[in-house]
């Protein structure tokens, strides 16, 4: 077993002058930043939507509109240039998804701010509101496609990038509201709170699908799921599963068996820790395949490089 | 409609990477920034190894993955085929970066272009750096100054051992379609997708 890994260790080894596979450097914490933040924002209105909890739907136009926002423009070579972004939309998801940001972020505004005492029609909120709705929705999924349409990045490169991108954004929505119910001294729903259980547990699943699927699709991305389970990523992939996934699954069975919230907030905490360093660790764990297929069993260590 | 391609021949190349020095002269890339360079692949197990020369550069793809993700519409494709970066649009986002199956597009970062490659800014550095951008991302440009004066590439011209054809691809008479034809000509990891218009030949024809 030590073998293999050192045998994939240096695989990963290629550069300008090598052949090898080369783990991707450019995209890391102010990316996984920007997909975080869009994704619990539109997740967290969503839900703060449809249970009309306005704390909430303002939270998560905050988490769009200043957090990812800001990480995307510290992260840009020439943030100068942001608004150029939106001309490609027919073709560049992340045109898409910078028009779905606006759009969200303006509705969403108009959608709350009666309840910050701004004046405008109620029925004009309320509308805006359901239009907000929807871009709220694309922001859960459409760094899913993002990841998708890098074909240089097979781990990346899979239909179930935006599936799981919805599913935890949803997660993530749910718990933060819930967590801030609780804050808010609210009354918190239960079905929510079996919903989000519901989830957990399907996404796990879907996360194991995930990397199954991933091994048997591509060398790269078998390599990149050797570095998320057994290598140099696995520390930061197999803690946010535990806190993520386990840990807030043991949260939220305190709060129902005990009808104590206050473990809400918790729980909330470590989800949000749990999906962020999870997609971190996938972000990192991109790796190129070389221009020409180096075969990945049967190598020995210090030969395939 | 012309669609330039180049034929890279596996056997003649002899890995000297004068085509490397020859693409850092013409285009006065910053920094460890090649765009024209030569893989070294070793495989085998001792004592029955074997080394590779695989020159390699922007392949050109004829659905380029790197045109589609582009939000600016920085990278743009010639009707000729060749793939180039705007860099007056680009923001510097890298999706193309990770788009591109091929690493073979190079982010300059902030500061590359305040000091020269051995400390201070030579005249020539100065000359070819006005067209860099930093922040933005570039490429190789298949020469697009010289093809479009009638010229090849400069990394075709310079290789002793003529590895490197470039061509028309549309023309079934021209060189690279004639060496793609009769020597099995393949393209890199064709399972992306991507249509590239660089073709690797290997082993003598039958």
């Amino acid at each position: 077993m030590s073998e293999q890994i050192a045998t994939r260790r240096l695989l990963i080894g290629g550069n300008q002058f090598l052949i090898g596979y080369q783990q991707q450097q450019e995209w890391a914490w102010l990316i996984a930043t920007a997909f975080f933040l869009g994704k619990v924002g539109g997740g967290l209105f969503m839900i703060s939507f449809f249970t009309d909890f306005k704390l909430g739907a303002l939270v998560g136009i905050l988490l769009v509109g200043v957090g990812k926002t800001t990480a995307h423009l510290l992260y840009l070579g020439r943030p100068e240039r942001f608004l150029r972004a939106v001309w490609r939309w027919q073709t560049s998801w992340i045109s898409r998804g910078i028009l779905a940001m606006i759009a969200f972020c303006t509705l969403g505004a108009l959608y709350v701010a009666p309840y910050v005492h701004v004046f405008i029609p109620q029925g004009l909120a309320d509308a805006c509101g359901i239009a907000a709705v929807v871009f709220a929705f694309v922001l859960m999924f459409y760094d899913g496609f993002v990841l998708r349409a890098s074909k240089g990045v097979p781990l990346w490169d899979s239909y179930l990038m935006p599936v799981l991108m919805l599913f935890y954004a949803t997660l993530g929505g749910i718990a933060l509201t819930l967590a801030l119910e609780v804050l808010n001294g609210d009354a918190t729903r239960r079905t929510l709170e079996w919903l989000g259980i519901g989830l957990l547990a399907v996404n796990a699943a879907l996360l194991v699908f995930f990397l199954v699927d991933s091994r048997l699709r591509h060398v790269a991305a078998e390599l990149a799921v050797t570095l998320l389970t057994r290598d140099r990523l696995a520390r930061i992939f197999v803690s946010a599963v535990v806190i993520g996934i386990g840990g807030t699954l043991v949260l939220a069975g305190i709060s129902i068996g005990t009808h104590n919230r206050v473990v809400l907030p918790i729980a909330a905490v470590c989800d949000s820790i749990g999906q962020f360093f999870l997609f971190f660790a996938i972000l990192r764990a991109g790796i190129h395949a070389p221009i020409r297929a180096l075969p990945l069993r049967g190598i020995r260590p210090g030969v395939a490089t | 409609m012309t669609r330039w391609g180049m034929v890279i021949d596996l056997d003649r190349c002899v890995g000297c990477n004068a085509c490397t020095v020859a693409c850092k002269i013409e285009n006065g890339t910053p920094g460890d920034h090649y765009w024209a360079r030569v893989y070294t692949e070793e495989t085998g197990t001792f004592p029955d190894t074997k080394t590779t020369y695989v020159p390699a550069l922007c392949n050109h793809c004829a659905d380029a993955p790197c045109v589609t993700v582009c939000p600016t519409g920085a990278s743009y494709k010639r009707d000729d085929g060749i793939v180039l970066v705007d860099q007056d649009k680009c923001i510097g986002c890298r999706a193309c970066m990770l788009a591109c199956p091929y690493s073979n597009r190079f982010y300059l970062n902030k500061g590359i272009l305040e000091t020269g490659y051995y400390g201070e800014r030579t005249a020539f550095e100065d000359a070819k750096w006005a067209a860099f951008t930093e922040g933005t991302v570039t490429k190789c440009t298949f020469c697009a100054h010289r093809v479009d004066d009638g010229l090849e590439p400069a990394c075709v011209v310079t290789c002793p051992t003529e590895a490197r054809i470039f061509g028309d691809l549309e023309d079934p008479e021209s060189k690279p379609s004639v060496l793609i034809r009769d020597r099995d000509g393949r393209q890199p990891l064709p399972e992306m997708g991507t249509n590239p218009s660089v073709f690797y030949v290997e082993g003598r024809s039958s």
